[in-house]
């Protein structure tokens, strides 16, 4: 099947990732940091006033609403998120497994793509 | 690691077919227009008496799937109970989807949704399957509980029981992760092997098992756990009410029975006496909560609270003696098939009178419906555990369980705790038998026709269960 | 060495759950989870287990983190409506909660170090995953699809009067 051996797994690999991290941390921080520290701050009340057509602002930014359809779509993100998610480790050791995990990751798609039809129909995914 | 013998996929049969009973109604809205309503209810009653059949007539027994699902006898009962349900609110349901405007595909295909998630938890045979048979119908049913959203309730009903029961399963999952740490296996057998071997006086084990407890309790609405189940099944949709009341009940409790009793038996001493106390509680709290209702839908509830409780004794009976898990899967048809008509004919009834579900909607019922009245007569009657229906003998043979068990004291409670609730069964019936309805309202019409069959269907298989109860004791005694 | 990022990481776990129960703004709950479950990422590389750390941060840190911030934004909260106390039988859920918590922390003291009797698992690789996850968890791996599906139908079901008057 496949050894113990293969498995073993070692930490110096993952260092490059670590100074990715690292660097793209510090970067956000250094870009924050230095805009707060170098950049100039003359706030009066007129500019701090979000824009509106040359209109008085009314009521909060919040007040728009954002409709229940937006988080139709967040929740099929997930759902193929997960999916996607399933897929990889089948991928991976898709010689190994041969039919048996063929036929069971193919039932298992083809569920989600009936979902997935089903909201296609029911217009989730339709703006008017 | 796999070969194709140690999937034994036919044994699995009937949960597939009620899954694929749930695409194929998603797939038959998504391809056809509304004008396909009817397909619906015919996919789901073809894939439900399908997997009734294989269910009764198993092609293939014992574990599948690596272990993962075992069809026993308890299986096999559990299945059956739920299956009995989800034909009965297909056959008595019509009427009331059709007049509450209930998205028919939707509720279909999660109803059979949920019974998929009912049927892998009651064959697990690994932690992991009932967790995930657990969630599968849990989900199913929160969404199920926020169909009428739009009405008063509805969706504080729907919110509650997300918000207990998703927190009842964060104390299952911890618990099952701490049960496995100790013994470094989910799989139930193996559990249960290797808990003869280790010392069992440990805290993580005893943690992880009252943890797995009190989720499993919050599941079955169980006091001091139940606080959610009133709420929640007074703002339901009836016809989910009686889903989730009947056939959501029985998969836990037969969840719970394969957990603690085999896998988790040698480790009982830690679990029995959080379980006799909260039996006890549970029996007193809802049947003197029951007492005080004015509405039928939650005076139901309180009493499905109530049947916990004594459900809970043969849960205890069984941990000492394995055999007595024949009693509870026996009261939980009767129990199952009582509160399923019930809720719906209770629906009925107040839908041509306040509309609010009171007990004051019964009065008069008989004059003008008497065979209703005593079909009625019989589920409830059988709910208080009077002979001769099956409800006695379901609570017989739980009390004599429990006493068996050396739980005299429960059994006592027990028997005293029904007593007082026959007055609140016996309320409902007084209501309809002696009291003139209230002047100036409406004659009865008739009720749908498949909910007057089903009701009279469940009270004759009372009837019969509590003449004959060896027809249904057979099954369950085979475990 | 592994100690050290053990402890860091716990301790920042700690008080990003921390924050997420006792912030006031929505908004600030989320991100201090967002902290916990990157934190939680770390351990599965400690626990050598990187494909769950992935996960972790794909699935948990990415889409339901996202999820979490659209229904505050879709709730539309008022500051007057935060400033109460919503729930009223949220404080009852304190008393199970802390007795779970106690449970846990005295089991840890009396076990000491030595109750885990599971070996250290070897399916840390994806390739090792796959083959457990395709062969002997097959059926918990279909259920997840049943689940997944339900979650989809329940989603439509819930929000079709808003299509309606869309």
């Amino acid at each position: 099947m496949f050894s113990q051996e293969a498995l073993v797994f070692d930490y110096p690999n993952l260092i490059p990732l670590l100074i990715l991290f690292a660097l793209a941390g510090g970067m956000c921080a250094a870009m924050l940091l230095g805009a707060r520290l170098l950049g100039p701050k003359r706030m009066n009340p007129v500019k701090a006033q979000a824009f509106e057509c040359g209109m008085d602002p009314q009521g909060t930014a919040r007040e728009g609403g954002v409709r229940t359809r937006f988080y139709l779509v967040a929740i099929s993100f997930i759902v193929f998120d997960i999916e996607a998610i399933f897929l990889y480790p089948w991928a991976v050791s898709f010689k190994q497994l041969g039919s048996v995990g063929l036929v069971s990751v193919l039932i298992f798609v083809v569920a989600l793509f009936i979902g997935l039809y089903y909201e296609l129909r029911k217009g989730v995914f339709s703006w008017k | 690691m796999s070969d194709a013998s140690s999937l034994n996929l036919l044994s699995l049969l009937p949960e597939m077919l009620v899954a694929l009973a749930g695409l194929l109604v998603i797939l038959a809205n998504a391809v056809g227009r509304d004008s396909a309503d009817g397909a619906h209810r015919w996919i789901s009653l073809l894939g439900v008496l399908s997997a009734l059949w294989f269910t009764l007539n198993p092609l293939a027994t014992g574990a599948a799937m690596s272990g993962t699902a075992v069809h026993d006898g308890l299986a096999m009962a559990g299945n059956t109970v739920i299956l009995a349900v989800l034909l009965l609110l297909l056959l008595g349901g019509e009427s009331y989807l059709k007049s509450r405007r209930i998205p028919l595909a939707e509720y279909h295909s999660l109803s059979l949704f949920a019974a998929t998630g009912m049927m892998s938890l009651v064959s697990a045979g690994d932690l992991v399957t009932v967790f995930m048979g657990i969630e599968v119908l849990s989900i199913s049913l929160y969404c199920m509980a926020a169909l009428l959203n739009e009405e008063e309730g509805g969706r504080e009903a729907a919110l509650k029981y997300f918000l207990t029961g998703s927190f009842a399963s964060g104390f299952l999952l911890f618990g099952m992760a701490l049960v496995f740490g100790f013994t470094g296996t989910t799989n139930l057998d193996a559990i249960a092997h290797s808990l003869t071997s280790l010392d069992t006086d440990n805290w993580m084990l005893i943690g992880g098992a009252l943890l797995m407890l009190i989720g499993f309790l919050f599941k079955v609405s169980v006091a001091p756990f139940h606080n959610w189940a009133p709420d929640v099944y007074d703002g339901s949709p009836a016809i989910v009410t009686a889903f989730m009341s009947t056939a959501a009940k029985a998969a836990a409790f037969t969840g719970l029975a394969r957990v603690f009793v085999p896998a988790l038996g040698e480790a009982a001493d830690a679990w029995i006496p959080m379980l006799a106390l909260c039996a006890a509680l549970t029996m007193i709290l809802g049947n003197f909560s029951a007492l005080v209702q004015d509405s039928f839908k939650r005076m139901l509830a309180y009493s499905g609270v109530a049947h916990a409780g004594y459900l809970l004794l043969g849960i205890l009976a069984a941990s000492s003696d394995s055999a007595h898990m024949a009693s509870v899967l026996f009261y939980l048809l009767p129990y199952a098939l009582i509160n399923g008509v019930l809720f719906l004919v209770g629906a009925a009834i107040s839908r041509q009178r306040s509309g609010k579900n009171l007990l004051d909607d019964f009065k008069g019922l008989a004059a003008d419906s008497p065979l209703l009245a005593i079909l009625i007569t019989v589920c409830l009657l059988a709910l208080a555990g009077i002979p001769p229906t099956a409800g006695f003998v379901g609570k017989f043979y739980l009390f004599m369980g429990a006493v068996d068990a050396g739980h005299v004291g429960l059994a006592c409670l027990g028997i005293l705790t029904s007593v007082v609730s026959v007055y609140f069964y016996l309320r409902v019936i007084v209501y309809a038998w002696f009291h003139k309805a209230p002047a100036g309202s409406a004659p009865w019409t008739p009720l749908d026709g498949g909910l007057v069959l089903v009701t009279g269907l469940s009270a004759l298989l009372l009837l019969v269960l509590g003449v004959w109860p060896n027809l249904w004791l057979s099954i369950t005694a085979t475990i | 060495m592994e100690n050290l990022v053990f402890i860091l990481l716990s301790l920042l776990a700690v008080l990003g759950g921390l924050g997420t129960v006792s912030m006031r703004n929505p908004v600030h709950s989320v991100l201090c989870l967002l902290l916990t479950m990157l934190c939680l990422a770390g351990h599965y590389i400690l626990l050598q287990a990187p494909f769950m750390a992935a996960v972790q941060i794909i699935v948990y840190a990415g889409a339901i983190i996202i999820l979490f911030l659209f229904v505050i934004v879709l709730l539309n909260l008022r500051d007057d409506v935060l400033k109460r106390r919503t729930l009223p039988m949220g404080r009852l859920y304190y008393i199970p909660a802390g007795l779970a918590v106690m449970l846990v922390l005295t089991g840890l003291f009396r076990a000491g170090s030595n109750w885990i009797s599971g070996g250290p698992a070897p399916e840390g690789t994806i390739e090792a995953l796959g083959m457990e996850l395709f062969t002997k968890w097959v059926y918990p791996f279909e259920l997840t699809g049943v689940l997944l599906l339900a979650a989809m139908v329940g989603a439509v079901a819930m929000t079709r009067r808003d299509k309606e008057e869309g």
